[in-house]
Formats: C-alpha cells, sequence, structure tokens
C-alpha cells in the first residue's frame, strides 16, 4: 500500500508539472489533439498505480513525452498557417445570413438538436435570431445575432463612457485576511484607504472572508461567517 | 519559448535513457550469458563446486543489475530469472544435476527473452 501511496504523490507531482508545461485552457477550449493528449494522460497514469509490477517509469515517460510533443505541436501550429489547419482543422460557418447550411451540418455529423442546444446555451431560444454561425476547431459554437437581437449595449445607446475607471474591472482585494499588495498597486490604493473601509464597515482584517474594489473605490465587502 | 526548450529537452532525455538503458540491458544479458554457459558446463562435467561458487556468482550478479533494471523492466519478469537464479546453487550442492542443467537454460532463455522484448523492433512496437 505503501507503494501505491508514494506512486500516486510522484504520479501526481508529474502531472501537474506536465499541465503546467501545456499551459492554461479550460477544458472546452482544448484543441483536438490536447483533448486527446489530457484523456491519454489520465490513462497512463492509471497503469502504474493499478499494477505495481509496471515500473513507474511506464507511466512517468508516456505522459512528458505526450505532453512534450503536444507543446512541439502547438508551437509548430502557432507558426505555421497549413500545420494549424492539417492538426486543428478550420472554422465552419454552419449559419450565413441567417440561412442553415444543411449540407454543412451534415459534414459536421451535428443535428439539429446539437445546434438548438448550442445555441440555447448562449440564451439564444430563437434561430432566426442568428445572423451568423460559426463552429469553431474546440467544437464550440460561436453566434453573431443579428441587429435587433442583439444586447443594448453602451456604444448602440451612445452613451459616453464617464470615466478611465469604467474599463478597469473590480479587483480580490482580501482573500480570507490576507491583503492582495498587487490589487491594491492595480487600484492605485494603499493600505490606509483599506483600513478606511474596514474602520467605516466596523470589521478587521482577519474577520474579512472577501473584499473586491475597482479603481472608482466602489468596494464590496464580505464578512467571515462566525 | 521556455517551454518548448522543456518540451525538447525531455525529449532528448528520454531517447537518451532508453539507449543508455538498451545498452546496460545488452551488457548484463552478456555478462550473465557467459556465467551462464560456465555454469552449465560445469554441471555437465560434474564440477560441483565451481558449478555452485558461479551459481551463486550468477545470483549476486543477477540480483545487483536488478536495481536499475527494475525502473523500466516489468517487475514479473525480472522476478522470474531472480527466482530461476536463486535455484541453481542449491539444486547442483544437491545433486539434482538433470534439473540443474534444465533451469540453467532456463534462466539463459528468460534473460534472452528479457533482452530481445526491450529491443525496438516491428514486432515489439506493434
Amino acid at each position: 500500500m505503501s507503494i501505491i501511496f508514494i506512486r500516486t504523490v510522484i504520479l501526481y507531482i508529474i502531472i501537474v508539472f506536465s499541465l503546467r508545461v501545456m499551459g492554461k485552457r479550460q477544458l472546452a477550449e482544448l484543441q483536438p489533439s490536447e483533448f486527446v493528449v489530457t484523456i491519454l494522460i489520465s490513462n497512463v497514469a492509471t497503469l502504474p498505480l493499478e499494477d505495481v509490477n509496471i515500473p513507474l517509469i511506464g507511466g512517468a515517460i508516456p505522459i512528458l513525452l505526450l505532453v512534450s510533443f503536444e507543446v512541439i505541436v502547438s508551437f509548430i501550429t502557432l507558426k505555421s498557417q497549413k500545420a494549424r489547419k492539417v492538426v486543428s482543422g478550420s472554422p465552419r460557418v454552419i449559419i450565413r445570413d441567417g440561412v442553415v447550411d444543411q449540407q454543412e451540418m451534415k459534414n459536421l455529423r451535428l443535428s439539429i438538436d446539437d445546434l438548438m442546444a448550442q445555441l440555447r446555451s448562449k440564451d439564444i431560444f430563437d434561430i432566426s435570431d442568428v445572423a451568423f454561425a460559426i463552429i469553431e476547431t474546440t467544437g464550440s459554437l460561436s453566434v453573431f445575432q443579428n441587429f435587433d437581437a442583439r444586447t443594448i449595449t453602451p456604444k448602440i445607446m451612445n452613451i459616453a463612457q464617464t470615466s478611465v475607471n469604467d474599463n478597469s474591472p473590480p479587483v480580490v482585494v482580501v482573500t480570507d485576511g490576507v491583503v492582495s499588495p498587487q490589487s491594491l498597486q492595480y487600484l492605485q490604493k494603499d493600505v490606509a484607504w483599506l483600513k478606511g473601509i474596514l474602520d467605516t464597515s466596523n470589521v478587521s482584517l482577519k474577520d474579512t472572508f472577501m473584499l473586491t474594489a475597482n479603481r472608482s473605490g466602489a468596494y464590496h465587502l464580505i464578512r467571515k461567517e462566525r | 519559448m521556455k517551454r518548448i526548450i522543456i518540451a525538447f529537452g525531455i525529449i532528448i532525455l528520454f531517447a537518451g535513457l532508453s539507449a543508455l538503458s538498451l545498452w546496460y540491458l545488452d551488457d548484463i544479458h552478456d555478462e550473465i550469458n557467459v556465467m551462464l554457459e560456465e555454469c552449465y558446463q560445469y554441471g555437465v562435467e560434474d564440477r560441483v563446486e565451481e558449478a555452485v561458487q558461479k551459481s551463486q556468482e550468477v545470483f549476486e550478479k543477477w540480483h545487483n543489475s536488478e536495481t536499475f533494471l527494475i525502473t523500466f523492466i516489468h517487475h514479473d519478469q525480472l522476478d522470474d530469472i531472480t527466482i530461476v537464479t536463486s535455484r541453481l546453487a542449491p539444486l547442483i550442492a544437491n545433486g539434482e544435476k538433470a534439473e540443474y542443467l534444465a533451469e540453467v537454460k532456463k534462466a539463459m532463455v528468460l534473460v534472452e527473452h528479457i533482452k530481445m522484448s526491450e529491443q525496438p523492433m516491428l514486432k515489439n512496437i506493434l
């Protein structure tokens, strides 16, 4: 049992290292080759855990090599459009000017139910609201809605930006009682400002579960539950 | 760029380790094979004391080399040879000549099998 325990720890470290080398992507955004590599890694990693007769290196080498090949292939596809097309394919337009390309859907083996499910996941329940829909190489659907179905934006309403801070998002300043100096620096604030907020809210730093704030000085504070 | 360098580094490292493992296995195979041939000869010629000593040397040699071999060869395969080589000295010491000779041959076949099964040949890859 101790062997399995130690192997699990070692393989976990190797997998975390491998995923760090592969880089940050959400599962839904993986290219087909990356998705295959991710699944392979998870399967290969179990082999030395299931059977202690298999050398640990029998799991480690495939994992590290798969990741290495993936990094190299990603680099090549980054530099070469041809390689990108071969490895990842190209995005396909399935709705153009409001017209569904049925042949393209057949080529992609995409059913109407699949299409409607993907549209609904984007809060689109009426296909006539869609001007363009593109199936990306990751399999996800990107949608460009008709003008009258689009969400109203300040630009459409000709609402001018009131402050340069309108484009800066709120950041987490305090997490579980710990201050983030980088966040304070981003907000162009200091510890005295933070202390002022805490004093106003009658909360101590160690009782702060989370504090977010933006550059305009608007903040949101959550106390720790007792 | 750092990732690419790490990726290439990993590939080169494992390619090197693969070559090293093949070389080491080849080396051990040759050494053990020679020793087993001697064991067999001593057994045939009824040179019991020499056979016992050589058999013990074979077992120790194998046991020492197992430390590295175990990192890349299936443990069951190595265990088979360990078990066979451990039997050689007692067998010949107790006058079990026929079984001794059979076990020596078995050990030679097992060692040869391990070496051949690690070679990057088409039949092993497929």
